[in-house]
């Protein structure tokens, strides 16, 4: 088994970030031991809290006993992350992409940054120096690994490729919960490093030194974790944050516009300055969002896709062209529930989606579209932009047995591939043609032989008369006529043909579903010379398509 | 007096050559681009076109820019001028004659939408040959009905209008108008007033089906062609899925022209 080799990683780590950030939000000095607490126990410790003797874990009177002048703060994991933003900017000034673990701890490949800078170490030092810019102390380390990279950063040490197994041997198994990003995780692996101490186990050299197999044999998935860890290999390589953010424009209408054409004026700005923005970041978006505020606070917003109908150079116009659409949609009457009075608009704002660099961008094998199909995918969006983006929908064909199930419905735009392959057997599908008119609500009917007696189908018995009947107990075989009307009685049509049944059996293990149900299609040729789908199950038949 | 007259005359003339000239001119430079697919008009097509009664300030170049769209050689007889780009065909009576017939005008990257038919057989849409690529369906289009249908026949093709669209008469009126100047072909599932061509499947009768054996396998339809144009009256029997052999019969269109002498006219 060849094992892959570990990413080169580093590894910056600010001591303490909880405190650090609860520290600099409330303007506690440095110099005044602290502690962050959750209203019942402490969370977090500062060095100078540690050194008087207080730990995670402790009560608020414990942590008071051991050092009476003990500044306790407020737990707040929103700013935790809020606050280590600057920091995570601060490091993407020096390293492109990082990926933040943990707040308090990044990652990031060493590889590619520590030759721009010259050395691992020459990185340590700009990392450090630049996270010193924001406030804060850091410590960084380098290792194949991520647990070795996370020990290293305590001590700023760089391990030595290849060196990291005993780099870490020395450690102990508790040390396993550094590596850890959330609390459940962090309480498992607890757990997991007492079970191994009490086993023996005290070292990770010692947990590294078992056979793979034994290991997940013994203690399960996060077992396997450990030992991976412990032998200074790792899971994956850092992922990196993606760099560019969403951008932005947006514009307050003051006086509130109500009319198409005032507020395409404000939109077509909108779409010059995002335009603007995008071509002096070099980049482009894969999606538009156009969002309105209403008078009543009501915001409406709706996503355009731009790598699809022809959005090519994505010039303000085009922009402009989607915002005219999607507020005329918007504006007429109706389109938000307000009949009484209409809509108007106090801010219109664009943001640019899935921002990436523009060379980045894919190309078609034949180029994008033109011509016909240039013209045809403007105006579906555009009729997207009257009735909206589910109004507009495109098929393609899945695998399965029923004539619905064999339709793969999207909306235009989207892209989803079918549920199920088309290329396989499919046993108990009806043979072609298949039917024209697939009922939207299927209706009950009844089939019954020369001598009007029932036909049934039964999973047992199969089919039981042969069938010469059909009843439609409210009304005719169709429902194309108009929707004022009445259905009558019932209609009768005599039976001319019928074929069948094909009996289907399936997704009985699929939880929820009424245990194996069991139905069988029927086709019937009418004397009236229609012909339509029947499904026939214990509880009776019920017509689901039309052969017309 | 006589002078002003000539004048007048010579200047009318010049406007007119200038005009045909231009036109011409225009024609050229749009064969030469490809923009559009300019067609010579056969002898007998421009009396029968009705685009040239209901517009008679256009020049025939529209009429002759508009190669119709194909229709299956069964229905020839009946739509001997194919698809009129521009006009509105009613089909009804049938969704498989819809289908097919859409399949076959789409046959050449033309793109068509299906408006108010939440209950269309996309899966016999793909059998009868319908690129489902290039075929959008907008099930149930609500208020905006006339809305949604006057961008379709902007961009699109072909469109296909089922009960399921609200339309009042006047809506009906616009949309074909707009059909006939955006040169898309309007098609019909159902009464339509002013439709230039209609086709009514008159009976049909499927055969296959036995008594518990066999399947479905073809669908034989009269269909007649009604309202104006040469086809007009006519009758044809089809077999659909087209190419699908009866079991008990040989399957031949016959044609069948009731009163033909009387109904050639111009």
């Amino acid at each position: 088994m060849s094992t892959p080799r570990p990413t080169r990683t580093t590894v910056v780590w600010v001591p303490d970030w909880p405190v650090a950030a609860a520290a600099a939000a409330l303007d506690v000095p440095g110099h005044v031991p602290a502690a962050v607490h959750d209203g019942q126990r402490i969370v977090a410790t500062s060095a100078l809290a540690r050194a008087e003797g207080v730990r995670r874990g402790m009560r608020r009177r414990q942590a008071q006993g051991c050092c009476p002048e003990l500044a306790l703060l407020p737990a707040d994991d929103a700013r935790d992350v809020r606050a280590f933003e600057p920091v995570a900017a601060a490091v993407e000034g020096v390293v492109a992409g990082v990926e933040v673990a943990r707040p308090g701890l990044l990652l990031l490949p060493a590889g590619g940054a520590s030759r721009y800078h010259g050395s691992e170490e020459a990185l340590a030092v700009a990392l450090v120096d630049a996270v010193a810019a924001t406030g804060y102390e850091c410590g960084v380390g380098t290792a194949d690994g991520l647990l070795a990279a996370v020990l290293a950063a305590r001590t700023g040490a760089v391990v030595a490729p290849g060196s990291s197994g005993a780099f870490l041997a020395g450690y102990g198994v508790g040390e396993l919960v550094h590596a850890t990003v959330t609390d459940e995780q962090a309480a498992q692996v607890a757990d997991l490093a007492d079970l191994l101490q009490r086993l023996g186990l005290r070292t990770l050299g010692a947990v590294a030194a078992l056979p793979t197999a034994s290991v997940h044999a013994r203690f399960g998935r996060l077992g396997t974790w450990a030992h991976l860890l412990a032998t200074g290999l790792d899971e994956r390589p850092p992922a990196r944050r993606r760099p560019e953010a969403d951008l932005v424009a947006t514009a307050d209408l003051d006086p509130p516009l109500e009319r198409v054409d005032q507020a395409t004026f404000a939109g077509r700005r909108l779409a010059e300055g995002l335009h603007g923005d995008l071509v002096a970041r070099g980049v482009a978006c894969g999606r538009l969002e156009v969002s309105a505020t209403t008078d009543d606070g009501t915001v409406l917003a709706r996503t355009w896709r731009t790598d699809l109908g022809g959005w090519g150079g994505l010039t303000p116009a085009r922009m402009t062209d989607r915002i005219r659409w999607q507020l005329e949609g918007w504006l007429s009457a109706g389109a938000t529930g307000h009949e009484e009075h209409p809509v108007t608009l106090v801010r219109l704002t664009l943001t640019a989606l899935d921002v990436l660099p523009a060379a980045a961008e894919q190309g078609r094998l034949w180029g994008g579209p033109s011509g016909g199909d240039l013209r045809a995918h403007r105006a579906l969006e555009r009729v997207q932009g009257i009735i909206g983006g589910q109004g507009v929908l495109v098929a393609s064909l899945a695998g399965g047995r029923g004539v619905r199930d064999q339709v793969h419905l999207r909306v235009w735009g989207e892209q989803t591939d079918a549920p199920r392959p088309v290329d396989r057997p499919w046993p108990g599908r009806l043979p072609d043609p298949a039917p024209a008119t697939v009922l939207t609500t299927v209706r009950r009917v009844e089939l019954r032989d020369a001598a009007g007696a029932a036909v049934t189908y039964d999973e047992r018995t199969g089919l039981v008369g042969e069938p010469a009947v059909v009843v439609w107990p409210d009304g005719g075989p169709t429902e194309d006529e108009p929707a004022g009307r009445v259905r009558g009685g019932p209609v009768a049509a005599a039976v001319v043909g019928w074929a069948g049944p094909w009996p289907v059996c399936e997704r009985w293990w699929v939880p929820g579903a009424a245990g194996p149900l069991v139905r069988a299609h029927l086709q019937v040729a009418l004397a009236d010379g229609r012909a339509v789908l029947l499904v026939g199950t214990a509880g009776g038949w019920t017509c689901e398509a039309t052969y017309d | 007096m006589t002078a002003v007259v000539e004048a007048r005359e010579g200047a009318a003339q010049a406007r007119a050559e200038r005009a045909a000239l231009a036109w011409e001119a225009l024609a050229r430079a749009e064969l030469r681009t490809g923009a559009r697919s300019v067609r010579a008009v056969p002898a007998a097509a421009p009396s029968v076109a009705p685009v040239t009664d209901d517009e008679p300030a256009r020049p025939a170049l529209l009429t002759t820019e508009r190669p119709p769209m194909a229709v299956p050689p069964a229905l020839a007889p009946l739509l001997s001028e194919g698809l009129r780009r521009g006009g509105t065909t009613v089909v009804a009576g049938s969704t498989s004659l819809v289908l097919t017939l859409l399949a076959h005008a789409c046959a050449h990257g033309a793109w068509a939408a299906v408006v108010g038919r939440p209950d269309l057989g996309v899966l016999a849409a793909a059998q009868a040959g319908v690129d489902l690529e290039r075929l959008a369906m907008v099930p149930s289009p609500g208020a905006d009905a006339p809305a949604v249908m006057a961008a379709l026949l902007d961009g699109l093709d072909v469109v296909v209008v089922g009960p399921g669209a609200r339309l009042t008469d006047a809506d009906r009126r616009r949309l074909a108008a707009r059909a006939r100047d955006r040169g898309s072909v309007l098609l019909p599932t159902y009464a339509w007033p002013g439709a230039g061509t209609t086709l009514v499947v008159e009976a049909g009768r499927w055969s296959g089906a036995g008594t518990g054996d066999g399947w479905l396998r073809a669908h034989r339809l009269r269909v007649v062609r009604t309202g104006r144009g040469v086809g007009a009256g006519r009758t044809v029997d089809l077999v659909l899925p087209l190419g699908a052999r009866l079991p008990d019969e040989p399957a031949a269109p016959a044609v069948e022209t009731p009163g033909e002498g009387l109904r050639l006219v111009g």
